[in-house]
C-alpha cells in the first residue's frame, strides 16, 4: 500500500496517469495527447521499472514527440499489443462510472481493456478485426476499385476475429456474472444483484444467437451479407462487435438509462471488484497495479473498510488522497505530493 | 550569415541516399562522406554497378521474379516441377523461399497485397497476369504465399475466390511462419514447415 498525499491540483492524478499510460498506452482522463503534455511542451517521457519475482526487473520506456517510441529494457518495440499489458492496472477513480452509464464505446472499452489483461490474445484479435473493418469501409466507399469479390475476401478475415471477440466478451460476461453475485451483496445488501448484459448487436440474425464457434461464424457471415447493400449505400459496415452494447442492470433495471447516481458509482465499484478477483484468480495476483483516486468519499463506514481489506489482499496499491483515511490501519509507505513533485 | 553547407555534388549524393528506406538525413551524410574516401576507382565501379541496374535488370515477362534475360533463371530452368506455382507478395522473397531448399516449383509474384487503406485493389496487382497462367492449364496446386497479417490473409481469400472454378488445388502456406511476421525475416527451417504444413482453401 502507498498513500500519495497532497492537496488537490498538486499533481497525484498525473503520477496515476502515468503508470496507467505505460500499462496500456493510453490515458483514462482524456483521449487527445495534447493533454497529457505539460503545458507548452508538446512531447512527454515516461519511464518505468517493474520489479515482479521470479521475473527478472524490466524497465518500460514511452517517448512522446513527432511520434511514439516504446522500450523495452532499452530495446525498441514496434507493435503497441507487445508492449500493453507488461503489468496489469485495474482501477478506482472517478471516471469508472463511464462503465456504467457512458456513452455505449466507453462501455466497450472497459470490455476490450478488461478481456486484454485476461487474455493476451485478445488484443491481437482486436487490432486486427479493426484493421479489416476500416479497409471494409474504405472499400464501400470505393467500389469502383473494389469490386464485392474483394469485399467478400475481407468479410472472411473479418468474420474471424469477430467471431473470436465475440466468444471471448460472452465468456467474459459469464465469468463476471459469476462474481457479481458476491460483490453486490457487499456493497448493495441483502437482496439486490448487479449482472452485465452483453449484446452482440450483429444485426437481427445474431442478437440471439447463443451458438459455438461455428454456428456464430455461420451467421455473422450471413449477417454480412444481407447488410450488403445497407452497407454499400452508407458507406460503412453497420454490424459487428464494434456496434455492440455492454449493459449494466441492477435487479433488471437499466442502470445507465433508469438508475440513481449512487446505484451508477456502487455498480462500477462492483464492476471494478469483479474484475479485479478474475484477474487475480487468472493472472500472477502479485502482477496487479491498483490505482485508486478519490473514491472513497461516497461510501460509508462500512464499506469504507470493505474496500480497504479487499484492496489490500494483494499487488500493489497507489492511492492518491488528500489524508489517509481513517479505517486504514495497516502500516504503509506515504508519499507527499506538492507542485507535480514528490517531496522526501 | 549562412550556414556552411557542403559542396553541391556531395549534397547531391546524400539527398539521393536519404531517400531510401531506414536512411536518415544523418546516415545519408555519413554513408555519403564515407564513399569521399574512396579510390576514384571504385566510385567508377559503383557508379557503373548502378546503371547496369536497370538495364540488366528487369522483370520476368511470366512470373515477375528479377530476370537478366526475357524469362529469369527459375521459369528457365527444365528441372522445375511446372505444375506447382507459389504467390508471393514480392520478388525478393522468392529468394527467401529458394535459400531454404525445400521448394521446387514455380513462383508468380504479385507485386504487393489488396490494401484498401493504401488503395491498392486487384487492378494494382499482378492478378490478371496469374490468371492467364493459370488457365493454360498445367498447373495442378498453387500455394498462396502472402503474409500472415490482415491484408496478406484477405488476399489469399481473394485469389481463392478467383480461381476456386479452376481444376487445381489451392493450398495456403501453414502459420508456421510466426503470426505477423514477414517472410523476409522467417529463416529456412521455418519456411519448410511453413511449406510443408500447408492447408487447402
Ligand atoms: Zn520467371
Amino acid at each position: 500500500m502507498n498513500f500519495l498525499i497532497g492537496n488537490n491540483g498538486q499533481g497525484k492524478t498525473n503520477i496515476l496517469e502515468a503508470v496507467y499510460y505505460l500499462a496500456l498506452l493510453r490515458s483514462f482522463r482524456t483521449s487527445v495527447i495534447d493533454d497529457l503534455c505539460q503545458w507548452p511542451q508538446n512531447s512527454f517521457v515516461l519511464h518505468g521499472l517493474l520489479e515482479s519475482a521470479p521475473n527478472p526487473p524490466e524497465t518500460l520506456a514511452v517517448s512522446y514527440g513527432s511520434e511514439r517510441r516504446l522500450l523495452i529494457n532499452d530495446a525498441p518495440v514496434y507493435r503497441a499489443s507487445d508492449f500493453i499489458n507488461r503489468f496489469l492496472c485495474v482501477t478506482f477513480i472517478p471516471q469508472d462510472m463511464d462503465l456504467v452509464c457512458g456513452p455505449p464505446a466507453q462501455r466497450r472499452r472497459f470490455l476490450d481493456i478488461a478481456i486484454s489483461q485476461l487474455d493476451a490474445g485478445y488484443l491481437r484479435h482486436l487490432q486486427a478485426y479493426y484493421e479489416a473493418l476500416k479497409s471494409r469501409n474504405a472499400m464501400l466507399k470505393a467500389p469502383d476499385k473494389f469490386p464485392p469479390a474483394t469485399i467478400r475476401a475481407y468479410d472472411q478475415v473479418l468474420v474471424k476475429h469477430a467471431v473470436a471477440i465475440e466468444l471471448a466478451r460472452r465468456n467474459f460476461a459469464v465469468s463476471m456474472n459469476a462474481i457479481l453475485v458476491e460483490k453486490s451483496r457487499q456493497l448493495f445488501g441483502e437482496q439486490q444483484l448487479v449482472i452485465l448484459k452483453y449484446l452482440s448487436r450483429l444485426g437481427f440474425f445474431l442478437e440471439s444467437c447463443e451458438g459455438d464457434e461455428e454456428e456464430l461464424t455461420k451467421a455473422y457471415s450471413h449477417g454480412l451479407q444481407h447488410g450488403f447493400e445497407r452497407d454499400l449505400k452508407s458507406g460503412t459496415t453497420n454490424c459487428g462487435p464494434h456496434r455492440a452494447e455492454l449493459n449494466c442492470l441492477l435487479d433488471q433495471k437499466l442502470l445507465h438509462k433508469f438508475g440513481s447516481q449512487g446505484e451508477m458509482r456502487m455498480a462500477s465499484l462492483a464492476m471494478r471488484f469483479a474484475l479485479l478477483e478474475l484477474i487475480r484468480c487468472r493472472q500472477n495476483p502479485d502482477d496487479v497495479v491498483i490505482l485508486v483516486d478519490d473514491v472513497i468519499g461516497e461510501l460509508d463506514e462500512q464499506r469504507r473498510v470493505n474496500f480497504i481489506n479487499e484492496l489490500s489482499k494483494s499487488g500493489q496499491i497507489l492511492f492518491a488522497c488528500t489524508r489517509i483515511p481513517r479505517e486504514f490501519t495497516a502500516s504503509a509507505q506515504v508519499l507527499k505530493i506538492r507542485g507535480g513533485k514528490i517531496e522526501d | 550569415m549562412a550556414a556552411t553547407q557542403y559542396p553541391q555534388a556531395l549534397q547531391h549524393v546524400m539527398s539521393f541516399f536519404s531517400r531510401l528506406p531506414g536512411v536518415g538525413r544523418r546516415s545519408a551524410e555519413r554513408l555519403a562522406l564515407a564513399m569521399m574516401a574512396w579510390p576514384e576507382q571504385q566510385t567508377e565501379q559503383f557508379g557503373q554497378a548502378l546503371l547496369e541496374l536497370k538495364n540488366k535488370v528487369r522483370p520476368c515477362a511470366v512470373c515477375g521474379n528479377y530476370a537478366e534475360d526475357e524469362l529469369c533463371a527459375i521459369c528457365q530452368d527444365p528441372d522445375r516441377q511446372r505444375g506447382v506455382l507459389c504467390v508471393v507478395e514480392q520478388a525478393s522473397q522468392i529468394i527467401v523461399l529458394e535459400n531454404s531448399g525445400s521448394y521446387k516449383g514455380l513462383y508468380h509474384v504479385l507485386g504487393g497485397k489488396l490494401s484498401p487503406l493504401s488503395g491498392k485493389g486487384p487492378e494494382e496487382l499482378r492478378i490478371k497476369e496469374l490468371a492467364v497462367r493459370l488457365r493454360q492449364g498445367e498447373i495442378s496446386e498453387m500455394i498462396i504465399a502472402t503474409s500472415p497479417d490482415v491484408e496478406g490473409e484477405a488476399t489469399a481469400h481473394y485469389l481463392a475466390q478467383e480461381f476456386a472454378a479452376l481444376p487445381m488445388t489451392i493450398t495456403r502456406i501453414a502459420s508456421g511462419v510466426p503470426a505477423g511476421a514477414d517472410l523476409n525475416f522467417a529463416d529456412a527451417a521455418t519456411i519448410t514447415m511453413a511449406l510443408s504444413g500447408r492447408h487447402k482453401l
